[in-house]
């Protein structure tokens, strides 16, 4: 038994080595293809669970739903994830220091902010998604209605008879 | 999920932005126009608002209750997001309280040598008083301030309620927020979840009970049909001739068979 666990723990270290090597191309919607480490492309729960399904990963997978620029900045910070180790703590610092310069860029450029937001959640990257949802969530905290209006662009269209009803639950909450 | 942009919006501003966006599109590829939102926040156009509801709601959920919730204020989009939120007890309660309750949950009593156990529930049940107080001072407020219940204009129609709360000794005010929304408001679909304090384990050794009167004074003209009931002892159920759902969760051990087949000769009478 022991011996048998073993000899798979071998094996599954062998196919993590040669894995890790291996290379996997990625294609946004305009046709453009990225070639991408595994370990890189692995950050994205949906490619994961296609490339151990034993999917086509020589054929490489078409992204229809991201378009090149975004796509060139999610694979930006999965290279950062996937590629780099975090076991340190000067390891982790560094990719802290990359997480939130990437966001604050983004946070200037709120609707690429949103497409890079919409493919981390089409890829399940998980890390990416919760960095970009608190980004926006951040965006909201400690302002006023009308100021948040101004900083996404929201149109107010409440009639006088929502407003009233949206008081009367205020109130009572 | 292509984006399509107002045409007006793109003639307003011949930047090379969108010089560019116009080539792209003619090569049958989606474009996002940025002119926007150039220089960050303000102004612009509503972006936001193309993110899906599902996306949106995981925003709200990283917020606090009382910001997510003003955020229905913002646009008719943003009011329905805001109550399709469910909040739970927890989403109140402060990151201490988690922290107490994560070391009771998860540590095992043998395991916790050196940290004082009894302390972490000192602290937890303090937060747990706390929460439960403001709770029942807003159900009481609210409850108090309702419009006039015979004045059918006026009188409030919610189809379903969705509550959790945690068991102790403020439990008077739940039972007549239950009370009022199954005689006043008409409920159809109610849902309560007494959540176990933070150092008991499910299934609780105390459990809710409603009062010997029962859930409310006149189940016969209750709308109610599905009643869902986590940690509660089985209420009087007579009367309740609309119901056709009936869960309970988390009931103890101990109770009586004779509990239970009350449940079936009480619905049908």
């Amino acid at each position: 038994m022991a011996t048998g666990s073993g000899a798979a723990a071998a094996a599954a270290d062998a196919e993590e080595k040669e894995s890790g090597s291996r290379m996997i191309t990625l294609t946004s919607n305009e046709g453009k293809a990225f070639v991408v480490t595994e370990a890189s492309a692995r950050q994205s729960a949906t490619i994961r669970s296609m490339v151990d399904d034993g999917g086509c990963v020589d054929k490489g997978f078409p992204l229809p739903n991201v378009d090149s620029k975004t796509l060139a900045r999610v694979i930006q910070y999965c290279d950062e994830h996937g590629n780099k180790e975090a076991h340190t703590v000067d390891e982790r610092a560094a990719l802290a220091k990359f997480d939130k310069d990437f966001i604050a860029e983004l946070d200037a450029d709120k609707a690429f902010l949103y497409d890079v937001t919409m493919a981390a959640n089409y890829l399940h990257i998980q890390g990416l998604f919760a960095l970009t949802t608190q980004c926006i969530a951040d965006t909201i905290k400690g302002k006023t209605p009308e100021e948040i209006r101004t900083a996404f662009g929201i149109e107010y269209d409440l009639t006088a008879q929502d407003e009233e009803e949206i008081k009367e639950e205020d109130t009572h909450a | 999920m292509a984006r399509m942009k107002k045409k007006g919006a793109l003639s307003r501003r011949r930047t090379a932005t969108t010089r560019a966006a116009t080539v792209a599109r003619r090569k049958g590829v989606v474009v996002v126009d940025r002119a926007g939102a150039r220089g960050g926040v303000g102004g612009g156009e509503d972006r936001i608002s193309d993110l899906p509801d599902d996306l949106l709601r995981l925003v709200l959920r990283r917020l606090d209750t009382r910001t997510a919730l003003s955020t229905g204020a913002l646009s008719r989009r943003w009011a329905s997001l805001c109550r399709g939120l469910d909040f739970l007890v927890s989403d109140v309660l402060p990151p201490r309280y988690h922290r107490c309750r994560d070391h009771l949950l998860l540590h095992h009593p043998h395991a916790t040598k050196g940290i004082d156990a009894d302390g972490v529930k000192v602290v937890a049940g303090r937060h747990e008083r706390l929460a439960m107080r403001k709770m029942a001072a807003s159900i009481d407020n609210f409850l108090d301030a309702a419009p006039d219940e015979d004045d059918p204009d006026r009188r409030r129609r919610i189809a379903r309620l969705r509550m959790e709360f945690i068991v102790n000794h403020h439990s008077d005010s739940i039972n007549r927020l239950i009370a009022t929304a199954i005689d006043a408001w008409g409920v159809k679909d109610l849902e309560v979840l007494a959540a176990p304090p933070a150092h008991q384990r499910l299934p609780l050794d105390r459990l809710h009970i409603f009062p010997h009167q029962g859930i409310c004074s006149d189940p016969r003209s209750s709308t109610l049909t599905s009643l869902t009931l986590a940690n509660y002892a089985i209420p009087p159920l007579q009367g309740f001739q609309a119901l056709t759902i009936l869960v309970f969760q988390h009931l103890p051990i101990s109770t009586r068979p004779a509990d239970c087949e009350s449940v079936f000769t009480s619905v049908y009478i």
